[in-house]
């Protein structure tokens, strides 16, 4: 507990979501939800992220397909529609349901990993889930929400590889770096 | 004097000069001092806060992403580059909420909640201790978090005043090198100054102008030094110069000197030895005159006929000249001698006058002439020899009287001007104008070509002449021809009378004139009686007023000047026009009414007969002075007179 008799984790989860939702009465005892946080998180990946070169003059904004089974973290992914990131637009859609490449896919299980990655669509996306071994199986960011914090780790081959570079300052808050 | 007693004279024009240049660079030290403390505030001010701004930015850059995923650890290290920052005392990170991530040093000094951080950066204040400074962390142009620091200030104020100090110390060093070259520089003038004017004041004291042997260099400075040598050569050329002429004209003067020297010791002697001659032959000729006149008186006393009684009449006559004149000549040598010294004395006026009156009025009776005196009415004391004094004016009277053929002679004594005036005026032949002077030489004789020695030897005037001189004055003479001549010496009068004349100055006599109510006043006086002109001009005279006479009507109509006089005073019975008919003519002139006095002679009578109700005032001869004065005083003071108004 810290001086103000708040949990670090609630009070991080609380500011992440307000981050995100631009709640400016958000009450103390309302904790966001987990969807959010992990939509928070996506969204400061972007950020901090460097998109390839065709990606980054796209004008049609950036595309983020998610592949979750729960209808509250797709729809706490839809609420980001409309950010903006890096001066550009940030498009949201159902992964099965777009027709065009996505610039960020995020997927809930291996499963779903697997699907998209048979689709190439995703060859050239910036890769992002929360379920361990995520970065083993060749996704490129890996959330761990745990009781201390939400740490990430980050396989910078893969990253690499689609032509992403991501900010010394995030790389420095990755818990692991895969090289 | 040594030279730095000579510096720091307050006479030498150091003195100012390192005043001015002394202030000058305080002045300069303080203006720099100033304008630099300022500037230098100024860039303190923005070294300051652009230093904090570079590591707050550079914080937040390296926090941004730590602040954003709230990741407080990383947070924590990148606060620790602060270290690097030993002024930062206290920093912080906040999320975008205002919520204090993580902190570095004196957590005390820091808000907990962004929002207690005021918007506005403060202002550094002068040698103040601490500043803070918000900088915000942006991330994709969008805010992140603040950074937030605080900081002492001691370093930047130590540079800051040290950079001052400096400033002073270089200035105040430049300041005293440019006054020391100053003073060095000034002695390149003040000496070879100090050197011409010590040569000056040598030159002064000691009337030495060779030039002087002062260094003068190829300046304004050497310029003057040039022309002063030079013009101390040209004065002592025209010293030389001036010395020599006045060599010259000593010499000249010396021998002129001497000569006149000579000249008068020979005339001195020429002279001593003629009046030793005289004296002694006078001296010699005295004894057989006496025999002589000895001899004639035995023979009158002895029976003689009318032949023999004409011959020695002629004979007494003879010898009372020879008398006369050696006499004179005696008189001559004795006053050319230097034998006759004065002796002052109080003498009455009265006494001298009534002893003249004795001895000459019957001579002028005897030739048929008037002999009259004017004298004021007090006692006239004079202070002279009365013996000298007597002797001139027998002179005088006897001559008067020898050349006054018809008329009289007038002996007047008046004051003027704190001495007695002592005229004698006649009516005789008179002098010409180029005799005036000769008459007082010896032998000099007006109308006696035959040398006739019953007219005497022509010495009277001489001794006249000679007299005055040793009472103390001059002997002068005013004359017409053919209507006589006035003779007048002044002599001093005694003190007391002086004082009794001031006491009685107020009486309105004939004589005293001083105070009169008409001193001043232009008068007219016609009167045909040449005595009678001469007693008026002398009375009015006395009293002050300014007096011309004419001896007819015509004449005085003739002479515009009349026309300007103030008062007339006019005989009623005149040769031509009578005296009214010349005050009518004289008031159509001036057109304007005249004042005037009518004398006559005559009877009331007459005068109405003459002339029938005469607009003047008419006195009736013998007139008093007294009333003469009180008339014209009279008509004086008032505004017009009368018409047909008489006495």
């Amino acid at each position: 507990m810290n001086r103000n008799g708040k949990h670090p984790l609630s009070q991080a989860l609380f500011l992440l979501a307000a981050l995100v939702c631009h709640c400016q009465t958000v009450a103390a005892q309302d904790l966001p939800s987990e969807q959010s946080v992990r939509a928070a998180m996506v969204f400061n990946f972007l950020k901090f992220s460097d998109f390839p070169p065709e990606a980054s003059t796209s004008t049609t904004g950036i595309r983020l397909c998610y592949a979750v089974r729960d209808a509250r973290q797709s729809e706490a992914l839809h609420a980001l529609a409309g950010r903006k990131v890096g001066g550009r637009k940030l498009l949201v859609t159902d992964f099965t349901a777009q027709s065009g490449d996505c610039q960020v896919l995020y997927v809930d299980t291996r499963r779903r990993w697997n699907t998209a990655t048979e689709q190439n669509a995703v060859r050239h996306a910036l890769t992002i889930s929360d379920y361990p071994g995520f970065v083993r199986d060749g996704g490129m960011i890996e959330i761990d929400v745990q009781k201390d914090g939400i740490q990430f780790d980050i396989n910078l081959v893969e990253a690499r590889r689609a032509g992403f570079n991501f900010a010394p300052q995030m790389l420095r808050l990755a818990r692991q770096i895969h090289e | 004097m040594n030279s730095r007693h000579r510096f720091i004279d307050r006479r030498s024009i150091r003195y100012p000069f390192a005043w001015l240049i002394t202030l000058t660079v305080l002045v300069s030290i303080a203006l720099a001092l100033v304008s630099d403390a300022l500037l230098m505030l100024d860039n303190a001010r923005t070294d300051i806060r652009r230093n904090m701004t570079n590591a707050a930015n550079a914080a937040g850059a390296a926090a941004s992403a730590a602040v954003v995923f709230r990741n407080a650890k990383v947070a924590r290290e990148v606060l620790q580059m602060f270290d690097a920052y030993p002024e930062i005392e206290a920093a912080a990170l906040y999320t975008n909420e205002g919520v204090r991530l993580a902190s570095y040093g004196n957590d005390s000094l820091l808000p907990v909640d962004a929002r207690e951080i005021a918007l506005a950066t403060p202002d550094i204040g002068l040698l103040a201790d601490t500043t803070i400074l918000r900088v915000p962390i942006e991330v994709d142009d969008a805010p992140a978090g603040t950074v937030y620091l605080q900081a002492r200030l001691e370093s930047y104020w130590h540079t800051y005043l040290t950079s001052i100090a400096t400033t002073f110390l270089v200035g105040l060093g430049a300041g005293v090198l440019a006054l020391i070259l100053a003073m060095r520089f000034l002695n390149r003038i003040i000496q070879p100054v100090r050197m011409l004017a010590e040569a000056a004041n040598d030159a002064r004291l000691r009337q030495d102008y060779i030039p002087r042997g002062i260094p003068a260099a190829d300046n304004e400075i050497g310029d003057l030094v040039r022309n002063f040598n030079a013009l101390l050569a040209e004065v002592e050329a025209g010293r030389k110069s001036l010395q020599r002429q006045h060599d010259e004209l000593e010499r000249l003067v010396t021998e002129r000197t001497a000569e006149l020297l000579a000249a008068k010791e020979a005339a001195d002697e020429a002279n001593a030895a003629k009046s030793r001659f005289l004296a002694a032959a006078s001296h010699d000729l005295r004894q057989p005159i006496h025999a002589m006149r000895l001899f004639q008186e035995t023979l009158s006393g002895t029976p003689l006929n009318d032949e023999q009684r004409r011959i020695t009449d002629y004979l007494s006559l003879s010898t009372r000249n020879l008398g006369e004149i050696l006499n004179a000549l005696l008189d001559v040598s004795r006053l050319d001698g230097g034998v006759m010294k004065p002796h002052p004395e109080v003498v009455p006026a009265y006494a001298l006058l009534r002893d003249i009156e004795a001895e000459f009025a019957p001579l002028a009776l005897a030739k048929g002439l008037r002999f009259k005196f004017y004298f004021p009415n007090h006692e006239l004391m004079l202070f002279t020899d009365a013996k000298l004094l007597y002797s001139l004016l027998r002179n005088l009277i006897d001559n008067a009287i020898k050349y006054t053929h018809s008329g009289g002679v007038l002996v007047g004594f008046r004051r003027r001007r704190g001495s007695a005036l002592i005229q004698v005026w006649d009516t005789g032949v008179g002098i010409a104008p180029d005799h005036l002077d000769p008459i007082f030489d010896e032998y000099f004789q007006v109308g006696n070509p035959q040398r006739d020695r019953t007219q005497g030897l022509g010495l009277g005037l001489a001794i006249v002449k000679r007299v005055a001189g040793l009472l103390g004055s001059r002997i002068s003479c005013h004359s017409r021809p053919g209507k006589g001549s006035t003779f007048e010496v002044s002599v001093p009068l005694a003190d007391v009378t002086e004082r009794e004349a001031d006491d009685h100055a107020s009486k309105p006599a004939a004589g005293i004139a001083t105070s009169s109510p008409c001193a001043g006043i232009h008068v007219v006086v016609i009167e045909d009686d040449v005595m009678a002109a001469l007693a008026l001009e002398l009375s009015l005279g006395a009293h002050g007023m300014n007096v011309t006479t004419y001896p007819s009507a015509e004449q005085a109509l003739a002479d515009t000047r009349s026309e300007q006089a103030d008062f007339y005073v006019v005989d009623f019975r005149l040769p031509g026009m009578n005296g009214n008919q010349f005050l009518d003519e004289m008031e159509k002139r001036a057109k304007q009414p005249i004042k005037a006095i009518l004398l006559t002679g005559e009877t009331r009578q007459a005068v109405l007969d003459s002339a029938p109700s005469p607009r003047w005032k008419v006195l009736f001869k013998p007139i008093e002075s007294a009333a003469l004065m009180a008339e014209i005083a009279a008509q004086n003071v008032s505004r017009q007179h009368e018409p047909g108004q008489n006495s």
